[in-house]
């Protein structure tokens, strides 16, 4: 039995989690951010968002971290990444986790690599003085709905 | 019945969890990292860390990464958010918070990672003056489910060219 604390509190989380808003987006040179609300997310693994740093360069690491908070009654969240749509490391759905079902705005994170150096050598004049277009791919276990998507990203030196 | 080395696992987890330590904090032109390990939440928001970065650039971005874990084993859920200088934190929306579930029924130490970032020259935009060439203020806040839990906190920021 949940004290009366308890169930004002995950009130309170669930009367906040509708504040609604505007998507934001920063990039440079060297950096790509985005938060995106209100992205469809289901069973199907799917593209969830995109962000693009301008120019890959040699001699560079590329770091990526990926936030999912889920609006909806999930019982698993995953997300995956790839740039230029080859995949970063770690691969697969990694960024996994078990929701618990009593409370909605489930999160999981993940955070992923790749070296610049070593994508180019295995796909030469994809990276290096390229886009690098990073996507990021998000599914529940089961459930659908709405999550708020947030992409960091960044090159650099290794 | 769980099995033997799932009890020696768990006591081993708490025992680790229980050792006592004294905070410390790193600063730099532009990172500030902070751990501490007694922070109590009871349920109701409470700010739980906060370091400083000397002095916002233009053509910076601020990253900052929270992970909380629970000492105790009691919570069902954990919230964290962050704010600059008194501004919320990208991820934005959802009360600008992010939450996990925990079951503290089965696995103690429930950890969470939580992730943040802010474009300081928009952020500077909209609240002029507050951000270039001031100190940049980073607050975290938490709460729980409700019951009385102890949490080892630590906030990694750092301010990185665009």
């Amino acid at each position: 039995m949940r004290s009366p604390i308890a169930i004002a509190t995950i009130a309170l989380l669930l009367a906040t989690s509708g504040a609604a808003r505007a998507d934001a987006t920063s990039s440079g040179k060297f950096t790509a951010h985005s938060t995106n609300s209100s992205v469809p997310i289901g069973t199907t693994d799917a593209a969830i968002g995109s962000v693009t740093i301008p120019l890959g360069k040699r001699k560079h690491q590329l770091q990526v971290e990926v936030v999912i908070s889920a609006n909806i009654f999930a019982d698993s969240l995953a997300t995956h990444v790839d740039v230029n749509g080859v995949a970063l490391q770690p691969s697969g759905n990694v960024g996994r986790t078990k929701c618990n079902n009593s409370y909605i705005n489930c999160t999981t994170s993940g955070i992923f690599w790749a070296d610049l150096d070593e994508l180019e050598a295995a796909a030469p004049g994809t990276f290096i003085k390229q886009p690098l277009v990073i996507t990021a791919w998000g599914s529940t276990l089961t459930g659908s709905g709405d999550a708020r998507v947030t992409i960091r990203s960044r090159i650099l030196r290794k | 019945m769980r099995p033997f080395i799932v009890h020696v696992s768990a006591a081993l987890l708490l025992l680790v969890a229980t050792e006592a330590r004294s905070d410390s904090s790193v600063s730099g032109p532009s990172t500030a990292y902070l751990s501490s390990s007694s922070v109590v939440l009871t349920g109701s928001t409470t700010a739980v860390a906060q370091v400083t970065i000397p002095k916002g650039k233009p053509k910076r971005v601020l990253q900052v990464e929270v992970q909380a874990t629970e000492l105790t084993s009691v919570i069902q859920a954990l919230g964290i958010y962050a704010v600059v200088n008194g501004v919320p934190l990208e991820p934005q929306g959802f009360g600008n918070i992010q939450v996990t579930g925990c079951d503290s029924t089965t696995h103690p130490n429930c950890t969470f990672l939580a992730h943040f970032w802010a474009d300081l020259d928009q952020y500077e935009t909209s609240h002029p003056g507050t951000f270039k060439k001031q100190p940049l203020v980073i607050d975290v806040m938490s709460l729980t489910d409700g019951p009385t839990a102890t949490f080892a906190f630590t906030v990694r920021a750092r301010m990185i060219k665009k």
